[in-house]
């Protein structure tokens, strides 16, 4: 399929977004298929729950897939990685929402992409500690259970 | 002249908050967890601890993690469990605190039997078995009788483990236990006659293949669970060259990806004396002739057939002139699989005998008509020489001489009932690490992803070697000092989800 597709972002931002990037999303392409069999006319298609913020991220992801899919790489999914890595820039807020974002366009190569990303920075911690400062979150355990669960979970020295 | 609008149900307004992602999404993400930080994190909060330790995210959990896994008793006697991470390139100690309590209840002859399936099977008695997985610290203590038996854990179909439950006498017998409605039962068995003594502790799985060590003679023998459950022989694998010359101590089987590996040591003087020898006989070499009476041109490298399978016992065939003349070209014998009555196996194993001078110093051009070679060849020795180091004709094992062979037993591509050999890497000893090359009769061998790990004598020490890329690599000393000459070295593949059999929780 050649030539553009017009979207328009949550916040009313209108894309004109090259096919071949707009078709790595399961979602567009199944819609842009439909399109093409009834014949009707481009009108944008409005994403109502990604921002343009995110949707710009998108966008920028697609091009690399797209050029990854091209060239021959010796590793095109640690390359990619890097690029994503690069495009939300350590924010986690930033990688949540590109994660609900590809999750509701059905971009699997970048979900799976952001899932390794959380989960090499989960594990880049050195313990549960700082895996609550790095995600804010509240130690719900009473000190009495900590200890228990401590006792059974910590086996490796 | 909005045309279509996608929208979801699943908006995120988390700010940064990991626990407001859907929680498809966090399983997902704690599915990539390496297998370590899956403990930190189950620290971190009830939620998480929830999610990591539900049966419905461990069953889908696929992390294949691979460890060296060195298990035995330490100084104290106390039993210890270390684990490799070769990713992480660290020791890490398992707890066995999981083990019978020596405080309340001690065992005297509690002893490891085998690893397998991510558990550890220990002998707590001659009708008990005790089996846990160190991860969870689920155990449970099973019934069998184990008078002269050894018991393998194997990965049977649905991926539940089986027991394999063997003993050499007088037959090989071997029975299948598995886990049905709260009890092991036996789901099949199988005796079989063999005069080959089946060395019952060792046993290596590979694509639901089983393989035996049997000794003298030399043999590899294996049996194929079917998913009906009968046992099928699959073949008695000729061994390559050297193997059937060593001691079933001598050389270590290991599975590697679909294949069998066997690790030889060879000595390279005792090397250079059978080529001498092969090298000699040739059918126009006149006193070593299709008919030399001595010899029948039997080639000296390549007897060893199993006597039962019909090959000619070494000492009833001294003339056997239907073997005769068999050209030394034969001696890469990268397809070893042949059949039983193949004549090129047939005839006589002309091992060295202990009539042979020392090497030490000997020329290597011995010439052709050898009063020395006639001799040994007319005293063919009924027990083959073992390569220790206190052979007699070679003078012990010089160090700096021995070096390692490892062959590789890999299913055929055409009939998956045929195994075949081929020599996978020589490594002579200028090519080992210094500290390998001293001791190599007692090492120990284990096979973890792409490393070929080997053992010192007391465990402290490993070294490994990738097989892919092949470069040696001596691992960081691992802090416990084993007590036991062997500690039991081998591959372990980490379990987190619960085997229903393990029924309770140690305390």
């Amino acid at each position: 399929m050649e030539g553009k597709v017009i979207l328009s972002s949550s916040d009313g931002q209108v894309f004109e977004v090259d096919m071949k990037v707009a078709m790595i999303s399961q979602t567009l392409s199944n819609m842009l298929k439909d399109t093409e069999d009834t014949g009707s006319e481009t009108a944008p298609i409005k994403l109502a729950n990604v921002s343009s913020r995110i949707f710009n991220l998108i966008i920028e992801y697609g091009k690399y897939h797209v050029e990854a899919q091209k060239s021959d790489t010796s590793e095109p999914t640690a390359d990619l990685k890097k690029r994503v890595r690069e495009l939300v820039a350590d924010d986690k807020d930033t990688l949540f929402q590109l994660m609900i974002a590809a999750n509701f366009l059905h971009i699997q190569s970048l979900l799976d992409l952001s899932y390794q990303i959380v989960a090499e920075d989960i594990a880049a911690c050195k313990d549960q500690q700082m895996i609550r400062q790095k995600y804010n979150i509240e130690n719900d355990y009473s000190p009495e259970e900590e200890e228990e669960v401590l006792k059974l979970h910590n086996i490796f020295e | 002249m909005e045309r279509k609008s996608i929208t979801t149900v699943e908006g995120y307004t988390g700010q940064g908050d990991i626990s407001k992602l859907p929680q498809a999404m966090k399983e997902l993400i704690f599915g990539k967890l390496t297998f370590q930080s899956i403990w930190s994190s189950r620290m971190v909060c009830k939620e998480w601890n929830f999610i990591l330790s539900s049966q419905s995210f461990l069953s889908s959990l696929f992390i294949r993690n691979l460890w060296l896994l060195i298990c035995g008793q330490d100084e104290y006697r106390n039993w210890c469990c270390m684990v490799y991470c070769f990713s992480a390139q660290k020791w890490m100690t398992l707890p066995l605190f999981i083990l019978p309590n020596p405080e309340r209840e001690y065992i005297r002859d509690l002893s490891m039997l085998s690893i397998g399936q991510g558990l550890l099977l220990f002998r707590k008695s001659s009708s008990q078995l005790f089996v846990c997985n160190p991860l969870d610290r689920s155990y449970a203590e099973i019934e069998i009788d184990l008078t002269e038996k050894f018991v393998h854990i194997v990965e049977g179909e649905n991926k539940e483990p089986y027991l394999v439950v063997c003993s050499n006498s007088p037959k090989f017998n071997f029975q299948i236990y598995h886990y049905v409605e709260d009890s092991w039962r036996i789901k099949c068995q199988f005796a079989w006659e063999t005069r080959s003594r089946i060395s019952c502790h060792e046993m290596v799985e590979c694509n639901g293949v089983l393989f035996w060590k049997g000794a003298s003679p030399t043999t590899i023998i294996s049996f194929k669970i079917q998913d009906e459950g009968f046992i099928n022989p699959v073949t008695v694998a000729p061994l390559p060259r050297n193997v059937e010359d060593m001691h079933a101590n001598d050389f270590s089987m290991v599975s590697y990806g679909s294949s069998i590996l066997v690790v030889g040591i060879f000595d390279e003087r005792y090397e250079q004396l059978l080529d001498m020898i092969e090298r000699s006989i040739r059918p126009n070499v006149p006193w070593l002739g299709g008919t030399h009476p001595a010899l029948g041109g039997i080639h000296p490298l390549h007897g060893g057939i199993h006597p039962l399978y019909g090959g000619i016992h070494a000492s009833t065939s001294h003339n056997n002139r239907a073997l005769g003349g068999i050209p030394a070209s034969s001696s890469h014998m990268n397809n070893m699989m042949l059949g039983p009555m193949n004549p090129w196996l047939g005839g006589i194993h002309a091992s060295i005998g202990r009539s042979l001078p020392p090497l030490v110093g000997t020329d290597t051009s011995i010439p052709h008509n050898n009063p020395i070679l006639g001799e040994i060849n007319a005293s063919i020795p009924h027990k083959k020489p073992r390569l220790g180091r206190t052979h007699p004709s070679l003078g012990g094992i010089e160090p700096n001489k021995t070096g390692i062979v490892i062959w590789e037993l890999a299913q055929d591509e055409e009939d998956k009932l045929v195994w075949n050999w081929k020599e996978f890497a020589r490594m002579p000893p200028q090519s080992l690490p210094q500290y390998l090359r001293n001791d190599l009769w007692y090492r120990k061998c284990a096979c973890v992803g792409d490393y070929l790990c080997f053992s010192s004598l007391f465990g402290g020490e490993v070294f490994a070697y990738n097989l892919k890329e092949g470069f040696w690599q001596r691992l960081p000393p691992c802090k416990i000092h084993f007590f036991e000459r062997e500690p039991m070295m081998m591959s372990f593949e980490p379990k987190l989800n619960h085997y229903q059999f393990l029924g309770k929780l140690r305390e």
